[in-house]
């Protein structure tokens, strides 16, 4: 199992609407590599996001089991899972999702904020990731004042500067024009590459699934 | 830890619309309560002040009676002794006796105190009560109230009998006060110390009204007092002489801490409001904080410490504020009189003269501060405990 990094088990997952119940994932069973570079697709309501949510213990199945990096996160409790977060995974959101009242360098710290590292360390490891990006000029900027592409550049930027086993990323370039999709795909490419990072992306969008060497497909919460 | 506290105070210092207005809606209410607390502490010292001036001073020595020439033997020698301790501002000597003053057209029974003129110019308010003639001029005559002149007829000038039980004494009417209280301007006359010295068969109770110096202890200087005196002679303070006064202070205190208790009730909903509100706006920020890995407590602490920041800041504007006005208004006073013009407790003086004491200065700061925390919990609680899933799909 060393070399697994995700292993879904029966998974499923389901959400009422009035009195009925729907299955958004449906006794999904599958493996991932560790290192492996997945795009995860399929039409509105696949079941995309709820997986990406349960992949990053953001929330738990209704029943079968999640084991990453051979961790049954299903016994943990809501503090582990978070403690489990912090280290491990790395989430790219559909939006920004930066906090407006921190610099952009603040807001990549925060990660390595929350895992105690030195400061020495995080000002490295921010200058280092500030330049790889393009951003060096942007570190004390505040979010709201930055471009689209500048955002979620750092948005990519936070979500690896910790170096996690797993990164998620749920559409990253929804929002996107195509040059600044392209200059986050291209950002997301270089870190994942540079930290060997196991990466599932969710995408309906030809030009980024396209790019990932593997595709995992969902419609109705199945695999296809 | 001090992570999670600046960027609580970097939340509160960027939401700056809605710290503002919490922070101007706290600071008004705490600087109300001190401004108030003030005008209660001002409306109690008049009172006192007034009490005091009138009727005893704020601790009175009272002796048995005796025969004058041993009475005012010994409040000469009790004046002596206490005119070294450093607390006591002022020293009145006085005698009480009752008598009967006769008219051509009328008699009155009256209480007779032999007073030193000059020393009661000082502190109490007779002398600037003349309503007709003069207050006990090169101390002599006889100076009596509204009322009992009233009912006697007579003036300054006129002359007057006291009958006393053993002899009659004949004396001139110098002035004709009002302090507006019926007991005194219809039972009370005033003579000299050196008047009563010609009247050597009377029997007097003797006593010293003494004023202390601002800001010293009172029960301790009453203690203080009472190893001077002997045992036959009683040393009471103001507020065993004047229980009602002592309990329209402790009504008015009360009446205050209830005041305090409803505007920081309030003052907590509102907080709760105003952070619950601010949870609600940021409920997806919350949830990208935990998806990265922010813990729930941590999440709670964030908006424990944005209502401490909140309260802290308002609790020091407000502070400042109240105190400000306070120290301004106290230079002019606040004329009452118009409220009070039948009410005995300010027939003296109805100006009042907001003053701040340490514990209504920072009664209601703290009190906000403590409430503000307090409302934030279950704010922090709904923040920490919202679940990320719900959240997300909004991401």
């Amino acid at each position: 199992m060393r070399n697994i990094a995700v292993n879904i088990e029966q998974l499923s997952r389901f959400y009422k609407s009035g009195k009925s119940r729907i299955a958004a994932l449906d006794n999904l069973t599958f493996k991932i590599k560790v290192g492996a570079q997945l795009a995860l697709i399929g039409p509105s309501g696949s079941g995309k996001t709820t997986l990406l949510s349960l992949l990053g213990a953001l929330e738990r199945p209704d029943s079968g089991e999640i084991t990453l990096f051979d961790i049954n996160l299903n016994k943990m409790s809501e503090r582990q899972t978070a403690d489990f977060r912090r280290h491990n995974v790395g989430f790219i959101f559909q939006d920004d999702a930066l906090m407006p009242e921190l610099t952009v360098a603040e807001n990549i710290a925060l990660p390595l904020i929350l895992i105690k590292t030195r400061t020495p360390e995080i000002k490295s490891r921010v200058n280092k990731i500030l330049v790889d990006l393009d951003l060096e000029n942007f570190s004390q900027s505040f979010p709201p004042t930055l471009s689209g592409g500048e955002k979620q550049r750092v948005a990519v930027a936070r979500a690896v500067i910790h170096h996690p086993k797993l990164l998620l990323a749920d559409e990253p370039t929804a929002n996107l024009d195509s040059r600044a999709a392209d200059l986050v795909l291209n950002a997301i490419d270089k870190l994942a590459n540079q930290y060997s990072l196991t990466m599932v992306m969710a995408t309906h969008d030809p030009r980024v699934y396209n790019r990932l060497p593997q595709k995992l497909e969902l419609l109705d919460g199945k695999l296809v | 830890m001090i992570f999670w506290l600046r960027f609580a105070l970097r939340s509160c210092l960027r939401r700056r619309r809605r710290t503002i207005i919490t922070l101007a809606g706290i600071s008004f209410g705490i600087a109300t309560l001190v401004v108030l607390g003030a005008i209660m502490v001002g409306v109690n010292d008049t009172m006192i002040k007034n009490a005091v001036a009138i009727h005893t001073g704020n601790i009175v020595v009272k002796g048995e009676m005796l025969p004058l020439p041993q009475a005012l033997a010994r409040i000469d020698e009790l004046s002596l002794k206490l005119e070294c301790d450093n607390n006591l501002q002022t020293i009145l000597p006085r005698l009480h006796f009752p008598a009967l003053l006769t008219s051509e057209q009328g008699n009155c029974p009256i209480n007779i105190v032999a007073v030193d003129p000059k020393r009661e110019t000082l502190q109490t308010p007779v002398s600037k009560k003349i309503v007709a003639g003069t207050y006990l001029e090169n101390k002599q005559g006889l100076v009596l109230g509204e009322e009992a002149a009233q009912k006697l007829a007579v003036k300054p000038g006129d002359r007057i009998s006291m009958i006393t039980p053993r002899r009659r004494y004949d004396l001139k009417i110098s002035g004709i006060f009002s302090l507006g209280i019926d007991t005194f301007d219809r039972s009370m006359a005033f003579i000299s110390l050196e008047t009563a010295r010609t009247m050597p068969d009377l029997m007097v109770n003797h006593e010293i009204a003494l004023f202390i110096q601002p800001g010293s202890d009172l029960e301790k200087t009453a203690k203080t007092i009472a190893r001077k005196t002997q045992a036959s002679e009683k040393v009471r303070l103001w507020y065993e002489i004047l229980p009602e006064v002592a309990q329209l202070v402790k009504l008015n205190e009360f009446s205050m801490a209830i005041m305090i208790f409803l505007v920081i009730i309030i003052l907590g909903f509102g907080v709760a409001n105003a952070l619950l509100i601010s949870v609600m706006d940021r409920y997806r920020y919350f949830a990208i904080l935990k998806a990265i890995g922010v813990r729930p407590r941590e999440i709670f602490l964030i908006i424990m410490a944005e209502a401490f920041f909140m309260c802290l800041a308002a609790a020091i504007i407000g502070t400042i504020l109240g105190s400000s006005c306070t120290l301004i208004w106290a230079d002019y006073g606040l004329d009452l009189s118009r409220y009070t013009s039948a009410n005995p407790h300010f027939s003296v003086n109805a100006i009042v003269y907001p003053r701040l004491t340490p514990l209504m200065a920072f009664t209601p700061q703290a009190l906000a501060l403590g409430t503000g925390i307090l409302a934030a919990i279950w704010p922090a609680l709904v923040a920490g405990r919202r679940p990320i899933n719900q959240v997300m799909r909004g991401l």
